[in-house]
């Protein structure tokens, strides 16, 4: 029934339209790798605060009113549409998490259950790293949608730290966790 | 050729408007209607009863088959028109970046086919917004041509600010949902009365009498799992058949349950097993008051700000505002932090107590999680500043309008009286809203909202009902946990005294 509607008023704007000329776009951002089929650029925080590689075709979301950090959301999957997200906050951002062990605790404190922080020499650096498990609900609702995972990798700097977190289904996260290996290996604080 | 572009388009409603009273009505089961387009037409004030028919707002009668397709194509295109819009915002950024073409390629479902095909083809920035702009310019003057004068003027008059007068519709079909409705809404008052700031948002939807007027409830299946949602079109607070159920079947014996829920799968089955059980309604209300205390403060933003109705009149663009959604994420856990404070052993450690764990625990990290969700689940979820970005457009399409006729001339002057006054009274909503929230968030932080010793007190009393020992571990183990939180001594103490005494 919806679909008659739709092409006529489609049909109708084709109508109305020239003949679209697309041409390429000279000053699209080049790729620079592609991990699990995700293609990689070079991403400047807005605030000058951190670069990293990151996926150039989800969706990007800056947003400086609550602390510097963004967020890139993954296409998901039929069954789990806009699942996947690759996030980067830093702290302290107003509240009393200023180490990896104080997000640690406050995990630990409201029930997520958090895997033992586990620290190691990597890229140059030394990273924490702990993963948990959490439910999806609906946005106004109780139901569990899906068990998502997440992993965080944290990464001291100055007086606090930035945490690079991925969040996926539980049943398909290990196919973008390359791609969050990628951008943790290629993160490097600024300023 | 524009113009005859839109006279054709303006033409796409007409056949409908021919169809004799004979025709065959629509069953929309057989339809290939989306839970979200579902929701939609239910928020337009459509009847989808469970024999597939669709009644009308105004005359309750059945739809035609071409009078469903008209209102689906409406809403199509009202989807259409915001998802142009917010492209249009992005592709202001040049040069644009992979970043923004994620954000274009994002809105993809809701865009016309050849704006998507450019997307897909990377086409340059010059083109895309000419195409942009263009199919922009049809779904505009689609609305423009299908509002009559009446709808204008309307729109020119400013929002009556309070309770709800009699321009809103009651969203009933039958008496029998009213009734379920009224007693829904009872039940809601009695459970938040009952909490001091329970009654204070109550109080926020006080009625001339003094008394609070909440609003009106139905009930109707709601897609993506929600369990409530407040819907300004109707300025009517919808719970899903499935929340009432889970209440209804809880206080049955466990052995009757199944049976209990497999009868109640229709609607009219659960509205008349409601009616005739108050106690399922009132542990309807108990289970989901949290949840109510959300969706009533989306009501009383409603009657607070003229927001909501100047979108609902199509003066403004029908976004799911995220600034209103922390706001009343913020109140509802005000509420539970409240309750347990006053009555522990009415909250359940259930999801919403998992929710206010989290903000208790980072309250900027919750809100920021908060304000990713809402720009990840819903397609027309955006803050007030990006609202007043497109409503800066729509202004400036209205002025540029051609007129050759005074009548012309004078739907313009008052669609621009309407649109002008929409956005003044949006800046003004911002500025007051951005403060609100902050204060709400200030006082998350500065644990005002989120007690540790609540919580403390709260797991203590839980660990002592407990029937079993892994219960009891965990929430003795919580009790201790939040009592160091809180550096309350006198509690660690008490904690650890239960703790010692049980070993």
């Amino acid at each position: 029934m919806k679909r008659p509607a739709l092409f006529l008023a489609l049909a109708v704007l084709a109508a109305c339209r020239k003949p679209a000329t697309p041409a390429p776009d000279a000053d699209a951002v080049p790729t620079r790798a592609v991990v699990a089929g995700v293609a990689l650029i070079d991403y400047d925080a807005a605030t000058g605060e951190f670069s990293c590689r990151a996926p150039g075709r989800w969706k990007a979301l800056e947003d400086d009113k609550l602390g510097p950090r963004v967020m890139f959301f993954g296409p998901g999957s039929a069954k789990y549409p806009r699942s996947v997200s690759i996030s980067v906050m830093r702290y302290p951002n107003g509240e009393p998490i200023k180490t990896p062990r104080d997000l640690f605790d406050a995990l630990k404190l409201s029930g997520q259950n958090p895997s033992p922080l586990e620290s190691r020499a990597a890229n140059g650096r030394t990273e924490y790293s702990l993963h948990y498990d959490a439910a999806q609900r609906p946005l106004h609702g109780y139901k569990t949608l899906y068990m998502k995972r997440d992993d965080v990798v944290m990464i001291p700097f100055k007086d606090g730290f930035f945490a690079i977190e991925h969040s996926a289904p539980v049943e398909t996260y290990a196919e973008t966790l390359p791609v969050f290996a990628a951008v943790v290996a290629s993160f490097q604080p600024k300023g | 050729m524009r113009a005859l572009c839109l006279a054709v388009l303006l033409l796409v409603p007409a056949p409908s408007r021919a169809q004799t009273p004979a025709a065959p009505a629509a069953d929309w089961r057989k339809a290939d209607v989306s839970g979200p387009m579902q929701d939609a037409l239910r928020n337009a004030g459509y009847g989808l009863q469970d024999d597939g028919r669709v009644l009308d707002p105004k005359s309750h009668q059945p739809l035609t088959g071409a009078q469903l397709n008209d209102a689906l194509q409406r809403i199509d295109l009202t989807a259409r028109r915001l998802a142009l819009e917010r492209l249009r915002l992005v592709l202001a950024h040049d040069p644009m970046t992979d970043a923004d073409r994620a954000a274009a390629a994002a809105l993809k479902e809701n865009l016309p086919d050849d704006v998507a095909k450019a997307l897909d083809a990377d086409a340059g920035l010059a083109g895309l917004r000419e195409l942009t702009d263009r199919d922009l310019t049809a779904v505009a003057a689609y609305f423009d041509g299908t509002r009559t004068a009446a709808e204008r003027a309307e729109a020119a008059t400013p929002v009556v600010a309070g309770p709800p007068g009699p321009r809103a519709p009651l969203p009933y079909f039958d008496a029998s949902e009213q009734r379920l409705g009224d007693a829904l809404r009872g039940a809601a008052a009695r459970r938040l009365g009952t909490d001091p700031v329970g009654r204070e948002i109550l109080a926020r939807l006080n009625g001339p009498d003094g008394r609070p007027d909440l609003p009106p409830v139905v009930v109707e299946p709601l897609s993506g799992g929600d369990a409530a949602r407040y819907d300004y079109r109707r300025r009517a607070l919808v719970l899903s058949p499935d929340a009432l159920i889970s209440a209804a079947t809880g206080l049955a014996p466990s052995k009757d349950r199944g049976a209990l829920e497999k009868s109640l799968a229709s609607r009219p089955a659960l509205i008349a097993y409601l009616n005739a059980h108050p106690s399922a309604v009132a542990a309807a209300a108990a289970q989901n008051d949290v949840l109510l205390a959300h969706e009533l403060t989306h009501a009383w933003q409603d009657r607070r700000d003229p927001v909501m109705q100047e979108m609902s009149r199509g003066t403004l663009p029908a976004a799911v505002v995220i600034d209103f959604e922390e706001e009343a994420w913020l109140t509802k856990n005000r509420y539970l932090g409240s309750k347990l404070v006053h009555d522990p052993a009415s909250v359940s450690d259930d999801a919403e107590l998992d929710d206010y764990r989290n903000m208790t625990a980072a309250p900027t990290l919750w809100l920021l999680r908060l304000r990713d969700n809402y720009a990840a689940a819903a397609s027309n979820a955006m803050d007030l500043s990006e609202t007043a970005e497109i409503q800066n457009h729509r202004l400036e399409m209205a002025r540029a309008r051609a007129v050759t006729s005074s009548a012309e001339q004078q739907a313009k002057a008052l669609d621009l009286a309407a649109l002008g006054r929409a956005d003044k009274e949006l800046a003004a909503a911002s500025e007051d809203e951005h403060q609100r929230v902050g204060a709400l968030h200030v006082a998350a932080v500065r644990g005002e909202t989120a007690s540790a010793a609540a919580l403390a007190g709260y797991y203590l009393q839980s660990a002592l009902a407990a029937d079993n020992s892994a219960d009891y571990a965990v929430r003795i183990g919580n009790a201790e946990s939040y009592a160091v939180k809180s550096g309350d001594a006198a509690l660690l103490a008490k904690v650890r005294a239960v703790k010692e005494s049980r070993k």
